[in-house]
């Protein structure tokens, strides 16, 4: 008996260390890693969607993310009240509004982008015309990143491929001309990976182009950014609308795509995911609260106020005012003497009275949907990134950086047909003329459109601009913006973690 | 009830034969006589229990050997012979009056003790109105720190064994029952209170080395009542039956009313702007402009949102349960119904438990034994958003609309807010639990002293929470969600356990050597599912159909695998020399998959010392001193601190869509982490114990210092690499100081008087983050950086804030203070750097959720019968953070206030307040600061307990039962603290709480939890 047992606690050992090895192995079973995957041309979809997914972030174009340094800060957009007033006031510090989470999320970008470049290229398992169209559109979203990156922090850490991260997080501020002069070749290659016409969504090779045309004419190489627009213009199936009401026009969800539209950010709702909706557009919707003018007021002695009253008539178009007010025109923009009185596009532009009501606020009409399908933050219109008119608005500028406006009014002509009733077509200015005249029809023309104050910093009229113009009177960026304001300081989240980050330039662009 | 107690316990009913009867006496040796000894007639069944009077009488033939036992006097074994009659006298057994107290895979008696363990007794605990062990614990057992998270019926408490010695690792302690080890996050609704005979916390590294990796946090042995110490004999039924009624303590207090409505007007017509000039500069110091519109005007009704989702709560607890002793077996089974309502409207949790001990001696060398616990449940979770109520649904909504709908929005910011009274009417949401233990083993006596043991055990947990939205909530009818929402989550859980030791317990002289070793392998897995449907068209079949939701493209599906094995060799020497010195030396490989190869082992080795001085002939007559011992002990234990899977590169699965399509995506998130190992913490405990007078004043004291190594923390990394990493890197200790005293005051024949004291003082220091120079844990503010920090040097954690100066007073103020956006009676900062702005470079250390002691104070009176037990819990020198000071004192116009408001800082009223002006919130006020501290010191009466037990003989029911006492136990009576948003017993985070990896260390956080219950209970328990 004794023996017996012995035998077997010897053999129950005996079985278990044995097996210890084996027993002790991670069995990983409901995940994927990233050493298993881009085995065929699903998975590939699978990691470029991802790419399309993180520009859904509420730090880039879900909400006031990138909008918080591309509008807000210059000569059209303003808060309804004393809110963002950090970025709008310029009250920018390394720790305050500096951008952080924006930075954040464009790496996410660069690294998923630069992971599948690495695995997709030259990747026998896929099929070529998924495997090209797949690295086309990695490159084109890396240099999408990268063109953010570079133009709101200029010289930024870089890399192309994933290092270890002790690297990653280590790595100095290398120069934006390097980044930016890379990011061109990438998107030559990306325009000749990219199908001419694809599924609705996602990027095409004029995208590539766009993108490409954007860094060149932001960097003064005219030329080149002139080339990139001819052949969108020439060769790509993009067309100006004929009205320019329609170019906004995204109510309908199941018709939110037309032409004139290049490349845009989709957004929907009732999305089965949290980030797939977009509140970008709350922002541009007043709120209830603020609305109309006089709201208390009771007219003709009734017993409903101005703002029930408004509510009721909303209603019956099952409308309402749920936004956030956060993004109004600033007083001059919204002043209709401001804008030529044949300018169609003031009343497609602002609204400052609505189903007979005047509003206490201008609104930008083109940015906002009152459509009572989707109250706060379930909105579903896609954020434009690009367009035709403001890539013919683009040649145009270049064509008379580079040889004086008489081969330049064909483009700005073309925008301004539509615009005009009666047609009135630019001639006979001189170059400054013409670029001066610019400036206010990209402004009339593309307000409110994620442009406006890169084009004011490229042009070098940030300070004077803002210093100028009329702002709400809670507001007074004119005080506070300094020259230095042009760039964001690196993140103090980042320097924190990584000191090397001042080694190329101890100021900080200038905020230490 | 009765006919299942009946079939549960008809298996074990005995009776007697015999040829003659054979009468006597048992007596002590004093010559009193000794009632209820066990008279057995061996190798039989029958047996009978002598009188009140010490007299017994049984029939047993010639040649028979009658035992007679008794506990706590040594057995004697008699031949009957020719004699009628044998009387008895039993001498005490002074081994067996030492306390023995159970420590990992194995028992100790306390003498030979040479670790720390604190051991409460299930009675102590047995009648307090609460489903889970934990929450009963608070309080009685030093070095132990328990604080309840939420008084939800059945929410866990958090647990911390000589404070907190990992960051984003597990610091609950491991739960051991009967031998079983359950893990750290077993769910202690499934044990009934009452099946408890005694829990054993074991807090020094030679009790804790012998389960390794996971001892680092501590670890509890539940031990279940047994029949083992019983005397041979007929079973003894029990039943331990209570109501339980509670109210709601410490309410929360907020502006309601007309105070309210002033307050939001106020704000509206005030104007932060309006440039003045003072010296040259211009100041913004805002004014009142009366032209601007008021928000409310006239009648405003107001709703108090607390009354709305709050009733009166009770329990119902009964408990049957059988025990004894046979000749060769003993058992104990029971039955448990516990049902409780809670505070809040529709929650609550019923539950039923069975168990079922069972040893059996198969011969004088084999034992076999089980242990099996089976529990179900049904968990009614709170439906509603309890610190929503407290933080911003208004006094001034109302639960309807004028059309009898309920109003789903804040009135004042018209954001879509849910609606506390159609919550917990319309939502349903409830946890379903199915949960087995069992355990078997097997000992076998190899040769003499040499026991082989070996046991299997398994728990099984099936885990299923329903939740289902109808179309008719205001959110969902605002959101335009066409009709209901359903989801359904399971959890499989497996855990299966195999362990053999072998044990060599020997005497020789004045030696004694007791030798344990053996080998353990673990297996735990989970399985989990997820389904989601949305657009119910009508509400009846809930989430029972999930198919019936209409929209195909809001079907969610998820499932989810986890595994994780452990391998052990443990063993444990404990050598005595005639009891006076003690030696034991510990040690456990342990072998886990949660790391890579090469780092999967490690080994914890532990040493202590014990000297019982009173063992010396120099203190033998002593009657001053009658215990005295010192002991000591150093070594290792360790914590996994990760779960499984870390190492690897991982994809998250997401969705896009492409032109209303939907399509799925990966990213990759979180990179994985390469070359973690273990967490060690290395621990020195000292200790003393005297019994003085005759064991009348008995006083232990302890000292220890753990300090914790290799800590996996997620450390930020640079947003250009990824978020996070886990890394090996830095150290925490804590030290303290522990306590206990036990008196018994008085103590004679009709009145008892015993004081059990305990004191903890635990300081925690963080001693290195790696490179860190801190690790954020908590940013609890709008925008206001963070608020809880670890910093190497300072407590783990602290509080992080900037200094709250109080109201700008005068316009110079802000001059000098070159402050953005500040006015007069906006709040005021110390900006530190003096760059005009307050952020996290202004911050600095401004508290500790760590008390500086606590503990708990138990007098117990007991005349005649009649037994009172007062108990007393307390916590001095803690801070609490409220999170809803920014908005509930400093006003946010949309958020609720505070009634502290009412003495705000007033235009033309009162300018010298340092409560901030109404309308702040357009100023700079969101940074945490000191306004945010609150003291937590606490004095609560916990528990008071008055008790009756019937004298039988008297009221003539000796015939019919055992005992029988009537109680009534008042909990959560009185609290003294200076708190404002409640209970100070707060943890908002709790290591549960979703996407919060700090939640287990960030503690002291209040945000209004759901509230805590003042009880009275009446019960009766019965033995017949």
């Amino acid at each position: 008996m004794k023996n017996k047992i012995l035998l077997v606690t010897v053999f129950t050992a005996l079985f278990l260390f044995s097996g210890c090895e084996k027993f002790l192995e991670e069995d990983l079973r409901d995940q994927i890693a990233t050493d298993n995957f881009y085995n065929n041309d699903q998975e590939a979809f699978l990691a470029t969607n991802g790419l399309y997914r993180i520009l859904h972030r509420g730090t880039l174009y879900r909400t006031r993310g990138l909008d918080n340094y591309l509008v807000n800060g210059a000569d059209v957009v303003g808060p309804s009240r004393n809110v963002n007033g950090n970025i709008h006031n310029y009250l920018i510090a390394e720790g305050v509004a500096d951008g952080n989470g924006t930075w954040g999320a464009l790496y996410e970008l660069v690294r998923n982008a630069s992971l599948s470049i690495a695995n997709i290229d030259g990747n026998e398992a896929l099929s070529e015309g998924v495997r090209n169209q797949t690295l086309g559109e990695c490159y084109f979203m890396r240099a999408l990143a990268y063109f953010h990156l570079t133009n709101l922090w200029g010289d930024v850490p870089y890399f192309r491929e994933l290092l270890p991260l002790e690297e990653l997080g280590a790595l100095e501020r290398s120069p934006r001309a390097q980044i930016r002069t890379d990011m061109k070749a990438d998107l030559a290659l990306a325009f000749d990976l990219l199908p001419s016409q694809p599924d609705l969504g996602r990027a095409s090779k004029w995208a590539a182009a766009a993108l490409k045309a954007k860094f060149h004419l932001y960097d003064g190489e005219w030329a080149d950014a002139k080339a990139e627009c001819d052949n969108i213009i020439d060769n790509s199936p993009h067309r100006l609308l004929d009205d320019f009401a329609a170019v906004f026009d995204q109510t309908d969800p199941a018709n939110q795509y037309n032409d004139e539209q290049i490349f845009v950010v989709d957004f929907t709702t009732d999305g089965v995911f949290g980030d797939s909706n977009t509140s970008r557009t709350d922002d541009y919707n007043p709120r209830l609260r603020d609305e109309p003018s006089n709201r208390n007021d009771r007219p003709d002695g009734g017993t409903l106020t101005r703002w029930e009253l408004l509510l009721a008539d909303l209603q019956v178009i099952n409308q309402d005012m749920t936004g956030f007010g956060w993004a109004v025109p600033l007083p001059e923009l919204a002043d209709r003497a401001n804008w030529d009185p044949d300018d169609l596009r003031y009343d497609v532009t602002i609204v400052s009275e609505y189903l007979g009501y005047e509003l206490s606020f201008p609104y930008f009409r083109k940015n906002w949907n009152l459509n009572n399908t989707s109250p706060r933050s379930n909105h579903n219109e896609n954020y434009v990134i690009f367009r035709l008119a403001d890539i013919y608005l683009m040649a145009a500028e270049a064509e008379n950086e580079l040889n004086g406006p008489s081969a330049a009014y064909i483009y700005v002509n073309r925008v301004r047909e539509r615009a005009f009733e009666p047609d009135k077509p630019w001639s006979g200015l001189s170059q400054e003329e013409f670029r001066l005249a610019l400036y206010d029809e990209r402004k009339f023309e593309l307000c409110a459109e994620g442009g406006r104050r890169m084009d004011l910093i490229r042009w070098g009229i940030l300070l004077e601009t803002v210093r100028n113009v009329e702002h709400r009177p809670w507001n007074n960026p004119g005080d506070n913006i300094q020259p230095f304001h042009v760039l964001l300081p690196i993140p103090q989240n980042e320097l924190l973690l990584n000191p090397n980050l001042l080694n190329t330039d101890p100021t900080n662009n200038g905020y230490r | 009830m009765r006919l299942l107690l009946f079939f549960f316990l008809g298996a074990m009913w005995f009776s007697a034969q015999g040829q003659k009867t054979i009468t006597g006496t048992v007596t002590e040796e004093g010559g009193q006589p000794l009632p209820g000894v066990s008279v057995v007639i061996l190798g039989t069944t029958t047996g009978v229990a002598s009188d009140f009077d010490g007299n017994y009488a049984i029939q047993a033939a010639e040649g028979d050997v009658l035992q007679f036992s008794y506990i706590g006097y040594l057995q004697q074994d008699i031949t009957v012979g020719a004699a009628s009659t044998i009387d008895v006298v039993l001498a005490e057994d002074t081994q067996l009056l030492e306390e023995v107290v159970v420590i990992g895979y194995g028992t100790s008696s306390k003498k030979r003790l040479t670790s720390a363990v604190a051991s409460v007794k299930g009675e102590a605990i047995d009648s307090q109105p609460v489903a889970r062990v934990d929450q009963a614990l608070q309080g009685r057992a030093a070095g132990v720190e328990v604080t309840s998270n939420s008084g939800a019926p059945g929410s866990a408490a958090t647990i911390r064994i000589r404070g907190n010695s990992s960051i984003n690792g597990n610091n609950n302690p491991l739960f051991v029952i009967d031998g079983f080890i359950v893990g750290t996050d077993f769910n202690l609704n499934n044990i009934n209170i009452n099946d408890i005979e005694s829990l054993e916390v074991l807090k020094d590294a030679s009790a804790l080395a012998i389960y390794g990796t996971r001892g680092a946090s501590g670890v509890i042995l539940i031990t279940t009542k047994s029949g083992k110490s019983l005397p041979v004999g007929k079973p003894t039924f029990s039943v331990n039956s209570f109501v339980s009624m509670d109210q709601m303590a410490n309410r929360i207090e907020i502006l309601g009313g007309q105070d309210y409505v002033d307050y939001v007007n106020e704000a509206g017509q005030f104007v932060p702007g309006t440039p003045i000039d003072v010296n040259g500069t211009p100041v913004a110091i805002g004014f009142t402009d009366p032209n601007l519109p008021l928000q409310f005007e006239g009648e405003i009704p107001t709703t108090d949102w607390i009354d709305e989702v709050s009733t009166t709560g009770f329990i119902y607890n009964t408990d049957l349960s059988v025990t004894g002793r046979a000749e060769n077996v003993n058992y104990y089974s029971s039955i448990n119904y516990f049902n409780q309502e809670g505070l809040l409207k529709n929650s609550g949790l019923e539950r039923v438990t069975f168990r079922t001990n069972l040893d059996f001696d198969v011969s004088d060398r084999f034992k076999l034994g089980t242990r099996l616990n089976y529990s179900t449940f049904r968990r009614e979770n709170n439906k509603v958003n309890f610190s929503g109520i407290v933080s911003n649904v208004l006094p001034v909504r109302t639960v309807f609309d004028d059309e009898g709908n309920f109003t789903g929005t804040n009135p004042i910011s018209g954001t879509l807010q849910r609606n506390p009274v159609a919550d917990y009417q319309l939502r349903v949401d409830h946890e379903l639990v199915n949960n087995l233990i069992i355990n078997t083993y097997a000992e076998y006596e190899l040769f003499k002293d040499f026991k082989l043991k070996t046991s299997f055990g398994a728990t099984f947990n099936n885990f299923k929470r329903n939740e289902y939205q109808p179309g008719a909530l205001p959110e969902r009818i605002l959101n335009n969600n066409i009709g209901g929402y359903g989801r359904i989550r399971t959890t499989l859980r497996k855990d299966l356990l195999s362990e053999t030791t072998f044990t060599y317990d020997k005497e020789f002289g004045d030696h004694s050597l007791n030798v344990l070793g053996g080998f353990s392998a673990q297996k735990i897995t989970s399985e989990t599912t997820n389904q989601e449907a949305e657009g119910f068209p009508n509400d009846v079949v809930e989430f029972n159909n999930l198919a019936l939701g209409s929209d195909p493209e809001t079907y969610q599906v998820g499932s989810g695998y986890n595994q994780r094995t452990l391998t052990s060799i443990l063993g444990r020497i404990t050598y005595g020399y005639k009891d006076r010195y003690i030696l034991s030396l510990v040690g456990r490989q342990d072998g886990s998959s949660v790391f890579e190869e090469g780092n999967k082992y490690a080994f914890f080795p532990s040493a202590s010392v014990a000297w019982n001085i009173d063992e010396e002939a120099f203190l033998a007559d002593s009657n001053t001193i009658n215990r005295l011992k010192v002991r000591g002990s150093y070594g290792l234990v360790g914590e996994q601190g990760v779960d499984p899977y870390n190492s690897f590169d991982l994809f998250d699965p997401e969705f896009n869509y492409f032109n209303e399509n939907l399509v799925p995506a990966v990213i990759l998130d979180t990179p994985g982490s390469r070359g973690l190992t273990w967490e060690t913490t290395k621990q020195l405990d000292l200790g003393l114990e005297v019994g003085l007078f005759n064991n009348r004043v008995s006083f232990e004291a302890g000292y220890y210092k753990r300090t914790t190594e290799d800590l996996l923390l997620f450390r930020d990394i640079s947003n250009v690499a990824g978020n996070r990493v886990l890394e090996n890197v830095g150290s925490v200790e804590n030290r303290g100081f522990e306590f206990l005293l036990d008196t018994r005051n008085i103590d004679n024949e009709n009145f008892s008087w015993n004081t059990t004291f305990t004191l903890t003082s635990n300081d925690s220091e963080v001693l290195d983050l790696g490179d860190e120079e801190f690790i954020n844990i908590q940013s609890t503010g709008n925008q206001g950086g963070p608020s809880a920090r670890l910093i190497p040097g300072e407590a783990f954690p602290i509080f992080f804030g900037a200094e709250y100066l109080g109201t700008y007073k005068d316009p110079q103020e802000i001059i000098d203070d070159q402050a953005v956006r500040a006015f007069l009676g906006s709040p005021r900062y110390r900006d530190v750097n003096e760059d005009g702005v307050i952020n996290e470079l202004d911050y600095s250390v401004i508290g500790s959720p760590q008390p500086d002691f606590f503990g708990g104070l138990r007098n117990n009176f007991s005349w005649k019968g009649i037994n009172l037990d007062v108990f007393f819990q307390y916590s001095f020198g803690a801070e609490i953070f409220n999170i809803v000071t920014q908005r509930s004192l400093f006003g946010r116009g949309d958020e609720n206030v505070d009634p502290r408001v009412l003495d705000r800082w007033r235009e033309g009223i009162d300018e010298t307040s340092d409560i901030p002006r109404a309308g702040t919130s357009t100023s700079l006020f969101n940074p945490n600061s000191t306004a945010n501290i609150e003291d937590g010191s606490f004095v609560r009466l916990r528990t008071v307990t008055l008790s009756y037990d019937i004298p039988l003989k008297k009221a003539r029911l000796d015939g019919i039962f055992k005992g029988l006492n009537i109680y009534v136990t008042g909990q959560n009576l009185w609290l003294i603290s200076d708190f404002t948003l409640g209970d100070p017993e707060v943890n908002n985070f709790t290591s549960g709480s979703t996407n919060n990896e700090f939640g287990g260390v960030s503690q002291g956080f209040a945000a209004g939890t759901y509230p805590y219950a003042r009880s009275i209970v009446t019960g009766v328990k019965l033995d017949f």
